[in-house]
């Protein structure tokens, strides 16, 4: 505990560094600005930002990007009350109360539980993640390649079993992701792979930036112009420091939902595939059930802004956790993070805490400073936020669609990428209308070479044998959950029709 | 197009897809080979055939109509959506058509000119300052900062002496680097004065023909009026 206690406190430290501190505050606003506007989430953030981080060491360009990911959640409410949008699919449950009380004028009540809220769940999860961080990647440092290739397994199943999209387009999903992670040069035997039509663009591979782009940046836009049409209507927010202090005054009305919302988010958050959206429904569910009152949910109650939201942030904190500790992303979100470390040349998994303690325990002591910052600037400049909000759609959609063809053409430098980036977000946005999902496409192009690569070696040492991934006691394990997941949904059929 | 026929038009166009992966990946060794493990193209090969049967599964669901989708008759893309999103996708479309043609700096410039003004209708300031403040920022950031050169085509050479002067070494070579410069945006600046005078010159005279039609029109109409 005291070794945990002086690696935080080291993080901490080095989070406190004028750079990392420098970057905490910039993150945290883009976040939040992010966050806030309808249709952008935290994963379209750090997608088209993630080329910028180049210009920064690792551990500057991790923490800009979870300080991005941090406020993001933060902002998702401001759009989701004022304007009845969700900033994000994680804020939809903050508008079924936080509209109400913004159509009653009290917006800047649903505003401030929202902050408050989403400050304790973060504090919480942060805390839960410090504590259970260090002995899973001890754990994990007894895996070889059949034990990381059970685990990606079982991170696919998730999507499967518990995304609640339809399974034969989730596996398809899936599939083509890894399918694209193949192309480029085969990484044992070097030999190319599915260059088509001899197109030299296509023998360094596709980067999972030029997909995650394509998908999060071009067809996201062109998904919001849909349902927009680029007109939005603010609700006026009236904020005063009284009327903040007043509104502080709420936070004993919803402070054990928000901490029971707290624990929830965090361990739903660090399931594959579940995420901050399935944790905020079921906080509000909870919140719900618990209440005294549960008749005055969907009426404008403050508590079923402040239960979702808290489980929001503490799911974006757990998702972080088996990125760190395993290698495997709990979000789309955190599958960019992790594409990102293997941009800047780090291994994610149990030997970073062993090999980068300053890197990880950085990242660490900058989730509780960026928690503290979003919160004085959410509540500092929650009517500037809002005004950003009016921001007309066509100026902002020109300016998102630059970034992208900036940020798909810098990983590479080829023309090639920026055209296939265009495609992706076209076709992505295509089969998305037709309910195909897309993020199991993006986190599976991040995992492709690392599932593959642990395939091959397993089999290898097996001499060509399966079973391999059953017999050995932590992948059996991992398979066989992994299998019932994917049987799950054949499975709740079954019994519905019984 | 409603969405059951995009269902299937799509479903069968990923199986298709499907299959070309199948047989690119069966042109690399998909069987085991001894000491080396499974051949490079086995896992695409194998997770093409998953893709596969996906879509079928797919297809026979939708002939068996049992999915939202499969028995949607609503319009896969309505005519204003289609008007909306394709006028997005089409300027998008001519912003990488102009970068791989002529370089990203007379395409953003071009692309933000015609979506500020003619998709947005925004006034001119706002225009203006974001078709120059635009560009100008991805140059700092990009090729200054992260020293990432970004596509010029045919507009290279006009760069190297902002080039020299940003990577210059030391005061004397970035003196040396300023001449250009010095020159060079006087020149500029007499080009868009003579430019702007042609097109003033230009605009009063058809402002002069509006108004004196306008006035006329009016005339008309109050006699008509009176």
């Amino acid at each position: 505990m005291d070794s945990v206690l002086q690696l935080l406190g080291a993080g901490l430290l080095e989070a406190l560094q004028p750079l990392n501190l420098l970057m905490i505050i910039i993150g945290c606003t883009v976040g939040l600005l992010v966050g806030a506007m309808p249709g952008l989430g935290s994963v379209n953030g750090v997608a088209i930002l993630l080329p910028i981080t180049f210009l920064v060491p690792p551990t500057a360009a991790i923490i800009f990007l979870a300080a991005i990911y941090y406020g993001a959640m933060y902002g998702g409410a401001i759009s989701s009350i004022t304007l009845g949008i969700p900033g994000a699919s994680t804020a939809v449950a903050t508008g079924f109360d936080g509209r109400p009380l913004a159509q009653k004028g009290q917006a800047d009540k649903a505003l401030v539980a929202a902050a408050v809220a989403s400050f304790i769940g973060g504090t919480i999860s942060v805390v839960l993640f410090t504590l259970f961080a260090p002995p899973l990647a001890a754990f994990a440092l007894k895996f070889g390649p059949p034990e990381e290739f059970a685990l990606m397994m079982l991170a696919f199943a998730t999507f499967i079993g518990l995304g609640g999209d339809d399974i034969p387009k989730t596996i398809f999903s899936i599939l083509i992701g890894l399918v694209l992670a193949t192309i480029g040069l085969d990484i044992i035997s070097g030999k190319p792979r599915l260059i088509f039509g001899d197109i030299s663009g296509f023998l360094h591979g596709i980067n999972f930036l030029v997909l995650a782009i394509g998908i999060y940046g071009i067809g996201e836009m062109l998904w919001t112009l849909e349902s927009t049409r680029g007109k939005v209507s603010v609700h006026n927010v009236k904020m005063s420091f009284s009327r903040l202090v007043g509104n502080l005054k709420h936070v004993k009305e919803y402070i054990g939902t928000t901490t029971l919302g707290s624990v929830l988010g965090y361990f739903v958050g660090t399931l594959p595939a579940a995420g901050a959206t399935p944790a905020s429904l079921m906080s509000y569910g909870l919140a719900k059930t618990f209440s005294k009152n549960p008749e005055e949910f969907g009426k404008g109650k403050v508590a079923g802004v402040a239960a979702p939201e808290a489980a929001n942030n503490a799911a974006s904190t757990g998702s972080m956790l088996p990125m760190i500790t395993l290698g495997i992303p709990g979000s789309p979100t955190t599958a960019i993070l992790l594409g990102g470390m293997i941009i800047w040349g780090l291994r994610p998994g149990p030997l970073l805490f062993t090999e980068h303690p300053d890197f990880v325990w950085g990242l660490i002591g900058s989730l509780y400073i960026a928690n503290a910052v979003t919160l004085l600037i959410n509540l500092a400049f929650i009517p500037l936020f809002v005004k950003v909000l009016t921001m007309p759609f066509t100026v902002l959609a020109p300016i998102i669609y630059i970034l992208c063809v900036v940020g798909g053409y810098a990983p590479t430098q080829t023309m090639h990428d920026v055209w296939l980036m265009f495609v992706f977000g076209v076709v992505g946005y295509l089969l998305r209308k037709l309910n195909y999902p897309v993020a199991p496409a993006v986190l599976a192009i991040v995992l492709g070479p690392l599932a593959e690569r642990s395939m091959r070696q397993s089999l290898l040492a097996s001499q060509g044998d399966f079973t391999t991934f059953f017999t050995r006691p932590i992948s059996g394990a991992c398979m066989v959950i992994a299998l019932l997941l994917i049987c799950y949904p054949l499975i709740r059929k079954l019994r519905q029709r019984g | 197009m409603t969405v059951r026929t995009a269902e299937i038009v799509f479903a069968v166009i990923l199986a298709l897809c499907s299959i070309g992966l199948m047989v690119k990946s069966a042109e690399l060794n998909i069987g085991w080979i001894e000491g080396r493990g499974p051949g490079s193209g086995a896992w695409p090969f194998w997770l093409s055939t998953g893709m596969l049967l996906c879509c079928i599964w797919t297809i026979v669901r939708w002939f068996r109509k049992i999915t939202p989708e499969s028995v949607s008759e609503e319009p896969y893309i309505s005519a204003e959506t289609a008007m909306v999103v394709g006028v997005s996708a089409f300027s998008i479309l001519a912003l990488l058509v102009m970068t791989q043609w002529a370089g990203i700096y007379i395409a953003l410039p071009v692309f933000l000119f015609f979506y500020l003004k003619f998709i947005g209708h925004h006034s001119w300031a706002l225009t203006l300052t974001l078709v120059v403040c635009v560009p100008v920022f991805i140059f700092c950031l990009f090729e200054w900062a992260l020293k990432i050169p970004l596509p010029k085509a045919f507009t290279e050479e006009a760069f190297y002496p902002v080039y020299d002067l940003i990577y210059a070494q030391n005061a004397g070579e970035r003196l040396g680097a300023l001449k250009a410069p010095i020159v060079g945006l006087p020149a500029i600046g007499v080009l868009i004065s003579v430019v702007y005078w042609l097109w003033y010159a230009f605009t009063r005279k058809s402002r002069r023909t509006e108004s004196s039609v306008e006035q006329n029109g009016s005339a008309t109409t109050s006699d008509e009026a009176g």
